[in-house]
């Protein structure tokens, strides 16, 4: 509908520039890095760097804890992801160095532990 | 002149020397360069440490999901595969992906096997890779012509032209994939060519022509008969193998070791 009321000029296929295409869009950060964080980047395409992973961490791992709480008691999926949770969150919670914690978590990046942390909270949610 | 001194000190050169026979093995091979360096083996050699830990993390999957996990194996050794049941697509799959000790992020291919003696004919099969900790697994599921499979889609984007394809090549219907439609055959195909029903000949045949001077669109007509040619060798390709089942390659996992570790 709108192609045909605005001039052709003005539709949205010919205003938009390769770099407006929402596929490339996404690999771009939206938010620029404080100049004095240890990290401009996490070298890995379309994850961003997160200034404040314990804030963050704390918030999916809530999610999570309390997603799983709708499960079964004895169920195995959410007596060993609690397990693993419970672990993460507990060291998000007593390091407050960003680099300790990614070495005490063992995961590599602290972006890609929130990134995974995301990951369980959907397939929680897809399980039931 | 560097290169000729480099070329004659050293004791590399004997091997590259040795006329290379079609007889020498590389047993012989080593001989010759008397075991200075050992040779790395050019065969696949199974890791066994690697392997138990795929053993136990099939046992897990299978914990985690005893709903849908019909049973765990390997297929040539060291390959790890989950045998489910077809509901069981979207709870298994978002489990490899998001489970913090699976996360297998990477969907390698879907595809299909027609088996047509089977009850369930159409075979599917999910490969998975996962970068955090460098493992494979392939999930296998079955289906058959009518019974539609829920896709993948809402999990793994990547499989959108993969089910695209077997849709096309096989006819498997999923349910909910955003645009399931033909990909590799023509506009206007009918049937489904890896189906082993399809006959190899086709039932259309394309030419153009030179008077309508555009490409028509025939019945397959051929000036003789379609032949059976008997290309079996005369003498038995495995006979060591003869009484062999074809599932006997698979090892399967035995799930109910952990719980029995676990009671002692």
């Amino acid at each position: 509908m709108t192609s045909r009321l605005l001039p052709r000029s003005l539709s949205m296929t010919s205003i938009r520039t390769m770099y407006e295409n929402p596929y490339v869009k996404r690999f771009k950060a939206k938010t620029k890095v404080s100049p004095d964080y240890h990290k401009q980047s996490t070298g890995l395409t379309g994850l961003f760097v997160e200034e404040h992973p314990h804030r963050a961490l704390s918030v999916v791992y809530g999610r999570l804890l309390r997603a799983l709480e709708k499960l079964p008691k004895d169920y195995a999926y959410r007596k060993y992801t609690e397990q693993v949770v419970r672990h993460r969150l507990n060291l998000v919670q007593t390091e407050t160095d960003v680099l300790q914690l990614e070495q005490k978590i063992g995961m590599g990046q602290v972006e890609e532990v929130l990134q995974q942390a995301q990951f369980e909270l959907e397939t929680t949610r897809a399980l039931f | 002149m560097l290169k000729r001194a480099l070329l004659t000190g050293v004791p590399v050169v004997r091997s590259l020397a040795a006329p290379l026979s079609t007889s020498t093995t590389i047993a012989q091979q080593q001989q010759q360069t008397g075991g200075e360096k050992a040779k790395k083996p050019t065969i696949w050699k199974i890791d066994e440490k690697k392997r138990e830990k795929l053993a136990s993390f099939g046992r897990y999957a299978a914990e985690c999901l005893p709903k849908f996990v019909q049973q765990a194996q390997f297929a040539a050794g060291d390959e790890l595969e989950l045998l489910i049941h077809p509901d069981g697509v979207i709870p298994v799959l978002s489990f490899l992906r998001g489970n913090h000790s699976a996360q297998f992020t990477n969907l390698t291919f879907i595809t299909c096997v027609d088996v047509p003696t089977r009850k369930n004919r159409f075979e599917l099969i999910y490969a998975f890779y996962s970068v955090r900790f460098n493992a494979r697994v392939r999930v296998r599921t079955y289906t058959d012509e009518v019974a539609p499979i829920e896709s993948a889609y809402s999990v793994f984007t990547g499989a959108d032209w993969f089910e695209r394809e077997i849709y096309d090549m096989y006819g498997v219907w999923f349910n909910n994939h955003p645009d399931l439609r033909r990909l590799l055959t023509d506009y206007g195909f009918e049937g489904h060519p890896f189906r082993k029903d399809f006959p190899l000949t086709g039932y259309n045949e394309v030419r153009y022509d030179p008077e309508l001077r555009r490409v028509v669109y025939e019945p397959t007509e051929l000036a003789q008969e379609f032949r059976r040619f008997d290309l079996e060798t005369p003498w038995e390709s495995f006979p060591s193998f003869r009484n062999a089942s074809i599932t006997s390659g698979y090892e399967v996992i035995d799930l109910k070791q952990q719980e029995a570790e676990k009671k002692q």
